[in-house]
């Protein structure tokens, strides 16, 4: 099977954001990155389905070519080639014109199954897979928790707020990634000389203007300190009172 | 000048600078850099989620699904060449992967670097072609883990008074008898490096302690081979979850082929082997040290008396800058070597010894002091300090005691001197390839350079041959160059092509610099007024 993950390099977890003077975006001066959290988990997904169905995994990322940190990351831990689609203003593209360099990409490829993580640990949008399987024209689950994948359909349980999920759908399609859905592996030793030898492509990504622009970025403003009422039973009135009439929460 | 090297540690005490063995700073080609940063990552995701340090203290063992991880990542074989199952990298992926594993837990490096430092690095450097296929597969997946088995209840710090002997047989084997203490890994271990006096056939009348060592490899357990014993697992200070026993032989037969080197060469390959293990344990240090530094740093921005934060006093701050200093100055020394023994730059015995007197006694003071700023808090067992502590011990007593390895580094530091005086260097010496902003600490080097150089003749002219026995001499010069050679490493770091430091990590460097020269001068101003007479006095009537 022709599998794709794609994933996108974010900044470190314990990154502290800063703002840029021009107040436009966030100040990337000394920020590390790191694979996005469920990004992880659509790779190890779509290793997991080479390994159970046979085929080829590509990685696949929007961004710089200092990606190929990430990249090597995902191939030492199974997949079997990467690709960047290389383009400096990464950052400043929408979810649109991301999912259509990607959709455009994919096709060229050939891909059967897109996987991709439920969202990226740094903008949050949730956008960029369900836009790509509109632009592919394909079936889509998102916030898969388990998948049973055969050569042209599948099963897929995704979690809701209504609860559980379960779709059939058939291949191609693209699958979005959630916490439970696996636990990914670590890379191993020879899973890291291996991935020395692995082909990483760099091609330009195609060029496609944004739509949505940032108008502002400003950090949460920061939250009021606590406050103690009272301590035991005692202050179960005093915190009644507080939250009727203060915080207004009853 | 002459066009001879030394050495660079070893040219200090001539008043040399060979400064083509620093500069620039030896970096391994980009993808060895790369392959030592993924492992280095991979472990520490791994180890955050599998190690459980404060577990693994209190039960007293490394459980058995730790070292199957270990097993499954390949770390096993991480230096092992890939012809024979190891993943094949070189010094500083083996450094960065002890940093690594010891940032999170110093019993379970101590397991790895008991298996790939000292315990089979033998078969690598002196074993033949058929051995290395005999044994290193199984020991890079980890199927036999190794132990180094050297000590005796008699011969610690003076190895070669050892007394297992090791007898040959009509048929070419070998018959083993005799008693190994203190051996890292002795309970897992299915694989040891032991070393045993054999007759010598020339002189083969010669009482026991004349006769030479030789070092042989046992491959099994105490199961399937009759005569090997292991003892119960010793009650130690700290690195309580490393396997620390007695192995013990009774008429062990081990066959023909089992002879590791040269017959009778045994104690230079025991050196050469604890040569190259000392480096791996500077690495180990550092990685404690970090640990140290993150939760005296995150306790100090956190705790608040008189109402501001403790980080923002003077006194707490001299101890946090310290341990800032100190460790950039471990990890560019322990980082200087690997490079130099990766691109093969000379010879980097006396270097590894500077990096393991450092990172040992830094370490030490390091975690004291992370422990000083934690106070109250920092002395109960339920916070990590007392654990760190303890584990850091015994840095300054293993592979070589800190007081034997100065004699040794003072010994051979002065052995082109005390031959001939003409050894040294006739002009002011000049360390090359230093960054503009740093011509200050580069002035600093030189002139204490020359200043070593000239301690080292007064030494050489005063005690002669003798000099080897002025233990409190030889001490004062080790410390001088083992600051100087840490000092280089540090300017190395930042003068490197490839870096380009920001204005905080060249005032760490800068602080580094400067805590060295100090430790430097504190050694040298003790020679003008020595006390050594008085304390052999003193310690005399004590001990008579």
């Amino acid at each position: 099977m022709n599998i794709v993950a794609c994933i996108k390099r974010v900044p470190m977890t314990e990154t502290q954001a800063k703002v840029t003077a021009d107040g436009q975006s966030l100040d990337t001066s000394g920020v590390e990155y790191m694979t996005s959290f469920y990004d992880e988990i659509a790779v190890e997904e779509a290793v997991k389905t080479k390994e159970k169905l046979g085929g080829e995994v590509t990685v696949l990322t929007i961004g710089p070519s200092d990606a190929t940190k990430q990249i090597r990351e995902c191939l030492a831990k199974g997949s079997d080639k990467g690709i960047i689609l290389t383009d400096d203003a990464w950052a400043l593209r929408d979810c649109r014109s991301t999912a259509k360099a990607l959709a455009a990409k994919v096709q060229e490829l050939g891909g059967e199954v897109v996987f991709a993580g439920r969202q990226a640990t740094d903008r949050d949008n949730a956008s960029v897979g369900p836009m790509l399987a509109t632009y592919l024209g394909w079936a889509c689950v998102t916030d898969v928790i388990e998948l049973e994948l055969e050569a042209d359909k599948g099963v897929a349980k995704r979690e809701s707020e209504a609860g559980v999920e379960t779709y059939e759908f058939s291949l191609p399609a693209v699958i979005t990634c959630q916490k439970d859905l696996n636990e990914p592996r670590y890379a191993g030793l020879k899973g890291i000389m291996a991935a020395k030898k692995k082909p990483v492509e760099e091609v330009p990504a195609a060029e496609e203007a944004s739509q949505a622009e940032v108008v502002r970025v400003e950090l949460p403003p920061a939250r009021k300190e606590g406050r103690v009422v009272g301590e035991g039973p005692d202050a179960v009135e005093a915190l009644m009172t507080a939250l009727q009439t203060e915080a207004k929460v009853l | 000048m002459t066009a001879q090297s030394f050495g660079f540690v070893r040219s200090l005490f001539l008043g040399r600078i060979e400064s083509s063995a620093v500069m620039p700073f030896p970096h391994p080609d980009a993808d060895a850099q790369e392959t030592a940063e993924s492992v280095a990552e991979m472990i520490r995701e791994w180890a955050a989620d599998a190690i459980d340090p404060d577990q693994i203290d209190r039960d007293k063992t490394i459980s058995a699904d730790v070292i199957e991880g270990m097993r499954e990542l390949g770390l096993f074989g991480l230096t092992i060449p890939e012809e024979f199952g190891g993943a094949g990298c070189g010094q500083l992926a083996y450094i960065s992967a002890l940093e690594a594993i010891s940032n999170r837990c110093a019993s379970t490096v101590t397991v790895f670097a008991g298996h790939l430092g000292i315990g089979m690095k033998g078969i690598l450097l002196y074993g033949t072609p058929e051995q290395k296929q005999m044994w290193l597969p199984a020991l890079a997946s980890g199927e036999q883990i190794a132990a180094f088995a050297l000590t005796e209840a008699c011969a610690g710090s003076d190895a070669g008074a050892l007394r297992t002997t090791a007898d040959p047989e009509p048929d070419g084997s070998w018959k083993l008898n005799g008693r190994k203490v203190w051996i890292t890994n002795g309970g897992i271990a299915s694989l040891f490096t032991v070393f045993a006096r054999t007759p010598d056939p020339e002189n083969p009348g010669a009482p026991l302690m004349d006769r030479p060592i030789s070092a042989f490899v046992v491959s099994g357990s105490p199961d399937d081979l009759p005569g090997l014993s292991v003892g119960a697992p010793e009650l130690k200070m700290g690195l309580c979850g490393s396997s620390t026993t007695e192995v013990g032989f009774e008429d062990m037969v081990i066959p023909a082929d089992a002879l590791l080197g040269e017959r009778g060469q045994g104690f230079k390959v025991a050196l050469n082997i604890l040569n190259s293990g000392r480096h791996g344990l500077s690495a180990c240090c550092t990685g404690q040290a970090k640990l140290a530094r993150k939760l005296a740093v995150a306790h100090a921005k956190e705790r608040e008396q008189f109402g501001v934060p403790i980080a923002s006093f003077g006194m707490i701050q001299e101890m946090l800058a310290g341990m800032d200093a100190d460790i950039y100055a471990m990890e560019a020394s322990t980082k200087l070597t690997a490079g130099m023994i990766d691109l093969g730059r000379g010879e980097t015995m006396l270097e590894a010894t500077c990096c393991k007197m450092y990172a040992t006694e830094r370490l030490w003071d390091i975690c004291n002091n992370a422990l000083q700023i934690t106070g109250g808090t920092g002395f109960m067992r339920e916070y990590p300090y007392e654990r760190i502590l303890r584990d850091a011990r015994i840095n300054m007593i293993f592979e070589g005691t800190n007081q034997v390895l100065r004699m040794m580094m003072g010994t051979q530091g002065l052995r082109p001197l005390v031959k001939d005086l003409g050894a040294l260097a006739s002009d002011a010496p000049t360390l090359d390839g230093v960054r503009e902003d740093f011509a200050d600490e580069r002035a600093v080097f030189e002139s204490l350079v020359t200043t070593l150089a000239e301690k080292s003749r007064d030494v050489a002219e005063r005690h002669g041959k003798a000099a080897r026995n002025a233990q409190p001499d030889l001490r004062r010069l080790s410390d001088m160059a083992i600051a100087l050679y840490v000092m280089a490493a540090v300017i190395a770091r930042v003068s490197s092509p490839d870096a380009t430091p920001e204005e905080s990590e060249l005032n760490v460097a800068r602080l580094a610099c400067s805590r060295l020269a100090r430790s430097f001068q504190t050694a040298a101003a003790e020679t003008e007024n020595p006390d050594d007479e008085l304390m052999a006095k003193v310690a005399s009537e004590m001990t008579a």
